[in-house]
């Protein structure tokens, strides 16, 4: 120990690289080739030397490459372990009050909705949003009620979140989670005399400055006048079997309700959807644009739907449209992607052995150049050969996330196994704007248009000079009239 | 050649034979047909390609390798690329090292063919090699390369590493010292084979760039993009390392021993400088080709270094003892070529020039050595031996040293010191010493600029005028080279004897050029004077109206100077016959009447006149001067007179009097009754014109005779005149340095003055000191009162 | 190169021994023809010598290859940006689209061909094809295009379906 002292001593200050120090001896790093003091060296190996391969930053994260320190930096920025999840999110609306209790019932039976071969776009949109509600209904109320938060006080945040110990789907056979939520609200309303107890922004927040909605919703309740309409949704959601509005909403409930005005709490149950993917972080634009901005938050243009779309009407032109080619929902991977048009060429089998799935692997190399994450999923699920190929092969391509595992003895979570994926990202589809005249064309002879017979009150006409004649004679009574009066008055 | 396989999953093993098999023939420098070729290329390739991550495969390829330290658990691509990688390696260096074995006891040019024809084919063949393994290159190698594992080359890259670590690391030595024989034979004289040295020197220059291959290949990425400039510029001066570590120094060495030796024993043995210089010049030449043709140009410049120190920086001596002999000798070309060599090397030249100055200082003296004997004092014959001696070493170092501005400034400085202080200016009187020349320059331009019998025509003239302007840029005194010319120049517009007014002008602007507008403004109103004379004459005859042109009845010229211009003139008083003093009168009255303000004062003694005379036989003109004119007129009343009379009627002074009427004596105009001698004439001799006068020509010039030219006198008179002058120009510059500087030291206050009028002439140290001494007294500065030396300006 | 040089041609064999005659600038545009006739100093000699085969590549392709070549030789020379990884596949010209609709067999057998050749341009024009066919497609679209069969279990289909990952232990 005292040898080392020494060592460290004199090498910790020593930066001479021609040092004639006898107790320790300048040698080179057989990577780097730099002249350090002996001591130095295992330090600087292990640390810092930059020729030296190393494991990956990120190798606990599911990254197993190999490379040189000074390669790292580069890496880091396209290693599959650096991976965002993506938190945009959008709304549903139930169309009628009576909505929640259908989509309720739906999610007991664990119904969804079928697709069929070319559905709109939006339509197919809001069926799978659709369908993700109703798969959250198919669980027990218990469950989603601890999932709740303060942004999302009334329905959990879709998709639920997967609770391992719960085994009931669905509480008591002949409830309806609805009654269960009647009988909460009238216990709450009985219950609570507060002045602010209706207060909403309280309730998520207290700190927070804003003005108390007074007083509290027992009184009202009394003074309510109920009168129940009957609602009943409007033809074209009934005839895609919609319960939720085929509008797209970006504004949460929390904002909405922090509004504070009752009214508009009216207007039924909203949804968030939250997308939830894992991304490459270097794909993370992409992923955004194709899956969230350019496509389902401008829905409203793409498919820009006649006037008439409540009564029924399917007719749609578009305000912007995609260059070329055509812009699909997958529903079964949940990906929005772009279709190059008329690229279809023939299957001839004789002409050669070569198939897609048959392929040397440098070709997929070279092909996976071209193409996007979302077309390498697409392809990982045709066949195993492919699959194989794609997963090992163009390993680069994918992300790796590990699994959290809870062990049974302490309850403590650690990394499990990692899976490998890859990302729903595809580049901005170019977009082009439209001049929608074919809806102008349209809607002159839409066959939803009611009938708005405008009579006009037969108004007689006489000829000219008699009606100069009355008017004549009316001021002339006016004027006499007034004259007399006025004389009256003097006398 | 083994049957090929064409399944498309081949086994390495297999793969590797015939591979194996093709490079065998391609470095055993067989003829390779393109189908052979193809046939490597294909094994390559279909190797290298046939992995299929098939369906039946397990997830991980069944040859997942065992991880060799350092490398990752990458795909099988990877790991068959370094499987075939590395055979590969081992089968070049095995090759290279059986060629080694070959060549081990070699020695000399046998050796140096033997490598020359073994790196020839090795190339080729390794080339052949990268071809073939091309796919390997483009796509393993590459990979590699970008993941940043710096020890994986480009096969040809990794041929030259291989070649250059066994072969040419072994065998180095011997090789550049067998390159060295040779290249030593032929500076001997022998001839020798070139190509075997460009050979090698090829090799060199290709092992140099192949470290730096991969980096470049490296650097291409986007990982090493910052490091990217360093590595380039590296790369550029690295590809001659080898060459330089190698074998440059070396060469250098072994030039610079040969060379030593040689000079010295040249020297020795014949010591002539020529020979030894026609030599050097064409050992130079000898090696800038031999670098040209067979050796890397990069060294060309080092070598010329090495070349010029050994054998001209060394014995720069030898050269400076014998440039004083050549110049006595005249040898212009050894000159030219011994300032060449100098001028290689640096600080050669330095010596030379030295040299040079003393040189023609020395001759420039001898030469006026010679006429100062003889016609000292004939300006022609001073000037153009002070031409002669210029113009010779002008061309030398025009063209023997290339206009060179060092020994320019040699010659300027010579020929500054011949010119100014000579065998004939230490002929003059000691006040005159130092302006002798300024003054027989002057002397020969009244010469060329005169009316004279022989008159050169307009380009000689030129020509002549501009030598002039030469000689005059080394005269210290042009000032008073100023004084004298001006006075030549006035004595000519007066007596309108010069030649040309143009060649004046001409000769005036060159003046003006060379030294400014001050120098020359007096001449230039000298001449305006002259103009506005005519003017004013032409004018005034005008204004005469009739009667009082006849009441004057002769021909009246003026010539109105404006004093300040003009040099000072004699005057005298004289008493003007009626005739002569009323036109006088009359020009007097027109002139106050044209100009206010202004005083005329006649001066008669620069003033001439024409007589006609009709008192003798013939008719006869007489040119005359005024004195004279009024002298003879007087003989219009009477016959004769005493001098006593003569001195009376004309008011002369009795010292003139007697020499105008020796002078007409002379002349046979006029006859005395007693004998003349020389210049004394008592006052009662009597004086009568001689009747009996004839003349061959019809016109006689009287003027001349008259005043004699007191050369000397004058020129002492202008002297002294210079000498006034300049007290009053330094103590003006000392004025107006003070007044700038306010404050200044006695020492540095000298300095300042001598730069200022060094254009003008060489003031003397004392007669700065008296100048400033009169200017404390007149309190225009005073001395500081705590430190001695330092003077202060009183505003 | 030369005038001469530019009437000269060489010969190609293909894998199925029929020989094509190829002016010597078009065939510049392979890599692998062009080292070859350096390395082995072909290029100075003045007729076509012997034959090169050109074994991994049939006649039909080598036919197409070397009418794409001929198509593109005046080409300037693209400066080299393989690194950078926007690779675009709609800049297609459309001489290249005429040329490469042909069968699936074919285009691929063009893509390996361009690779043996080493004929970048060529490679890429149809790989960028082949991704044009692929992308936007749903995994059962892939199928039909290109003939494949579905070879997984039902059961490892499910789980494909339910969550796409790929486990490693």
């Amino acid at each position: 120990m005292d040898l080392d002292n020494i060592h460290h001593t004199h090498c910790s200050y020593c930066i001479n690289s021609s040092c004639e120090n006898e107790i320790c001896i300048i040698e080179k790093c057989q990577f780097c080739h730099i002249r350090l003091h002996h001591c130095k060296i295992e330090e600087h190996v292990a640390e810092i030397c930059r020729k030296v391969t190393v494991k990956c930053l990120n190798n606990q994260f599911g990254c197993d490459k190999l490379l040189c320190r000074d390669k790292m930096s580069c890496h880091l920025e396209i290693c599959p372990a650096s991976i965002v999840v993506c938190t945009r999110d959008r709304s549903r609306r139930c169309c009628i009050q009576s909505s929640k209790l259908e989509l309720k019932k739906l999610g007991k039976q664990y119904k969804l909705n079928e697709f069929h071969e070319n559905m709109d776009f939006d339509i197919k949109l809001a069926t799978q949003d659709q369908n993700s509600i109703i798969k959250s209904y198919h669980s027990s109320r218990k469950m989603r009620v601890k999932q709740r938060d303060p942004l999302n006080p009334a329905h959990p945040l879709i998709p639920l979140r997967e609770d391992l110990f719960d085994c009931s789907v669905i509480g008591r056979e002949d409830e309806d989670s609805s009654e269960d939520e009647k009988r909460e609200r009238r216990e709450r309303i009985k219950k609570s005399r507060m002045m602010f107890a209706n207060c909403y922004m309280c309730q998520i927040d207290p700190s927070v400055q804003h003005l108390h909605t007074l007083g509290n919703g027992s009184e009202l309740e009394r003074h309510r006048k109920r009168r129940i309409t009957v609602q009943s949704t409007d033809p074209f959601h009934q005839m895609h079997k919609l319960h939720v509005s085929i509008a797209v909403e970006n504004i949460p409930e929390s904002t909405i309700k922090g509004e504070n005005v009752r009214e508009i709490k009216k207007g039924g149950t909203i949804y968030t959807i939250k997308c939830l993917e894992s991304v490459k972080r270097k794909e993370y634009g992409q992923h955004a644009l194709s899956q969230h901005t350019e496509t389902v938050d401008q829905v409203d243009q793409l498919i820009l739907r006649c006037p008439n779309w409540y009564k029924g009407c399917e007719f749609h032109s578009s305000r912007i449209k995609p260059k070329h080619g055509k812009i699909l929902l997958q529903v079964e991977n949940s990906l929005i992607t772009h279709q190059v048009e008329n690229a279809h060429l023939p299957f001839v089998a004789k002409t050669s052995e070569l198939r897609l799935d048959s392929l040397p692997l440098w070709v997929y190399e070279e092909l996976s150049d071209y193409l996007p994450s979302t077309s390498l999923l697409n392809l990982s699920m045709v066949s195993k050969n492919l699959r194989q190929n794609m997963f090992v092969g163009l390993k680069n391509r994918a992300y790796v996330e590990g699994s959290w595992h809870k062990s049974e003895k302490n309850g403590n979570w650690s990394y499990g196994s990692f899976k490998w994926k890859f990302c729903k990202s595809e580049p901005s589809i170019p977009m082009e704007s439209n001049i929608p005249s074919d809806l102008s064309q349209h809607i002159s002879t839409c066959e939803f248009y009611e009938q708005i017979e405008h009579t006009e009150q037969m108004v007689p006409i006489f000829p000219r000079e008699l009606e100069t004649r009355i008017w004549h004679g009316f001021c002339d009574f006016l004027s006499t009239q007034a004259i007399r009066d006025a004389v009256f008055e003097f006398e | 050649m083994g049957t090929p396989s064409t399944s498309r999953k081949p086994d390495a093993v297999q793969v590797w034979n015939d591979l194996s098999n093709g490079l065998n023939s391609a470095y055993n420098r067989e003829h390779i047909s393109s189908q052979d070729y193809m046939q490597l290329y294909s094994s390559v390739y279909n190797y290298c390609t046939s992995i299929t991550l098939g369906a039946n495969s397990t997830r991980r390829p069944e040859t997942r390798n065992v991880p060799t330290p350092g490398r990752a658990n990458q795909e099988d691509t990877s790991f068959m690329g370094h499987e075939l990688y590395q055979k590969l390696k081992n089968y070049v260096t095995d090759y290279v090292l059986k060629v080694r074995e070959r060549g081990v006891d070699l020695t000399g040019e046998s050796l140096l063919s033997f490598y020359t024809t073994e790196w020839e084919n090795f190339r080729f063949s390794s080339r052949v090699m990268n071809g073939i393994f091309a796919y390997l290159n483009r796509h393993w190698i590459k990979r590699e390369l970008d993941e940043g594992h710096e020890d994986i080359y480009m096969i040809y890259t990794l041929a030259l590493m291989i070649w250059k670590e066994h072969m040419f690391g072994g065998m180095k030595d011997k090789v550049i010292d067998a390159v060295l024989e040779l290249i030593k034979k032929e500076r001997n004289g022998d001839i020798i084979r070139t190509a075997y040295i460009s050979g090698v020197v090829e090799c060199l220059v290709e092992l140099g760039i192949d470290e730096y291959d991969a980096a470049e290949s490296a650097g291409a990425t986007a990982a090493s993009a910052a490091q990217n400039g360093a590595p380039r510029r590296n790369a550029d001066r690295a590809k001659l390392s080898v060459y330089k570590t190698e074998f440059e120094k070396r060469f250098l060495e072994a030039t610079h021993d040969f060379y030593k030796l040689e000079s010295a024993n040249f020297l020795q043995e014949e010591g002539n400088i020529t020979e030894y210089m026609l030599k050097v010049e064409k050992r130079l030449q000898e090696e800038d080709n031999r670098c040209q043709l067979y050796l890397n140009s990069a060294t060309s410049a080092p070598l010329a270094a090495c070349c010029e120190e050994v054998l001209i920086a060394s014995r720069l001596e030898v050269f400076q003892n014998e440039f004083g002999g050549l110049l006595e000798k005249n040898r212009d070309e050894d000159l030219a070529r011994m300032f060449k060599l100098c001028d290689r090397v640096a600080n050669g030249l330095d010596q030379l020039r030295i040299g040079l100055e003393k040189h023609i200082t020395k001759e420039g003296h001898e030469a006026l050595a010679r006429i100062a004997d003889g016609n000292a004092m004939d300006p022609r014959v001073y000037v153009n031996t002070l031409l002669e001696v210029h113009q010779r070493y002008l061309k030398l170092v025009q063209q023997a040293f290339g206009n060179d501005p060092g020994f320019m400034q040699a010659l300027d400085k010579a020929a500054t010191s011949f010119m100014n202080k000579n065998e004939v200016t230490k002929k003059a009187p000691a006040s005159q010493q130092n302006s002798k020349s300024a003054e027989l320059l002057a002397r020969y331009c009244d010469q060329l600029l005169k009316k004279s019998s022989k008159m050169p025509d307009e380009n000689e003239l030129e020509e002549l005028l501009n030598k002039i302007m030469i000689i005059f840029k080394y005269i210290d005194d042009k000032d008073v080279f100023s004084k004298h010319y001006t006075k030549f120049f006035s004595k000519r517009l007066i007596n309108e004897m010069s030649a040309s007014d143009e060649a004046e002008a001409n000769f005036i602007q060159k003046l003006k050029s060379s030294c400014g507008y001050e120098y020359t403004s007096r001449l230039s109103k000298m001449v305006n004077d002259t103009q506005v004379s005519k003017d004013l004459a032409s004018e005034f005859k005008e204004s005469l109206s009739g009667d009082k042109k006849s009441k004057m009845g002769l021909e009246f010229n003026i010539l109105v100077l404006s004093s300040g211009s003009w040099p000072q003139f004699p005057t005298a008083t004289l008493n003007l016959p009626n005739r002569l003093s009323s036109s006088i009168e009359y020009f007097a009255e027109f002139y106050n009447a044209k100009f206010n303000g202004r005083r005329l004062t006649w001066v008669y003694s620069q003033s001439r006149g024409e007589l006609t005379t009709h008192c003798f036989s013939k008719k006869y003109v007489f040119t005359s001067t005024t004195a004279q004119m009024a002298m003879l007129l007087l003989f219009n009343e009477q016959d004769s007179y005493t001098v006593g009379q003569l001195i009376e009627a004309t008011a002369l002074d009795s010292k003139s009097v007697p020499q105008i009427v020796a002078s007409l004596i002379k002349n046979d105009v006029l006859k005395s009754d007693k004998e003349i001698t020389g210049e004394e004439v008592s006052p009662d001799t009597v004086i009568s014109l001689n009747q009996e006068y004839s003349n061959k020509k019809v016109r006689v010039d009287l003027s001349k005779m008259t005043i004699k030219q007191d050369t000397n006198r004058e020129n002492e008179v202008v002297q002294k005149n210079v000498e006034e002058d300049r007290k009053n120009v330094i103590s003006a510059c000392i004025v107006r340095i003070m007044k700038t500087r306010k404050e200044l030291k006695h020492q540095a206050l000298m300095t300042e003055v001598i730069q200022q009028l060094s254009n003008r002439f060489k003031p003397k140290i004392d007669m700065i000191k008296r100048s400033i001494g009169s200017m404390i007294e007149k309190e225009y500065i005073a001395r500081s009162k705590d430190q001695n030396d330092l003077y202060v300006y009183i505003s | 190169m030369t005038d001469a040089a530019q009437e000269r041609s060489i010969k190609l064999l293909s894998s199925d021994n029929e020989t094509f005659q190829v002016p010597r600038n078009v065939i510049r545009l392979s890599n692998t023809i062009n080292t070859l006739l350096q390395d082995l100093g072909l290029d100075d000699e003045e007729d076509a010598g012997d034959a090169i085969p050109v074994q991994n590549v049939t006649s039909t392709i080598l036919k197409k290859v070397i009418a794409w070549c001929q198509h593109h030789h005046e080409d300037p020379v693209a400066a080299d940006d393989s690194d950078s990884r926007e690779k675009r596949t709609d800049d297609i010209s459309s001489w290249d689209v005429e040329f490469l609709k042909v069968d699936q067999g074919t285009l691929f057998e063009l893509i390996l061909a361009a690779n043996y050749l080493d004929i970048k341009g060529l490679l890429d024009v149809s790989c960028k094809t082949v991704a044009n066919m692929i992308k936007g497609k749903s995994p059962e679209e892939i199928r039909r295009t290109f003939n494949i069969k579905n070879d997984f279990t039902p059961e490892e289909e499910e789980q494909i379906r339910k969550e796409n990952a790929w486990c490693e232990d």
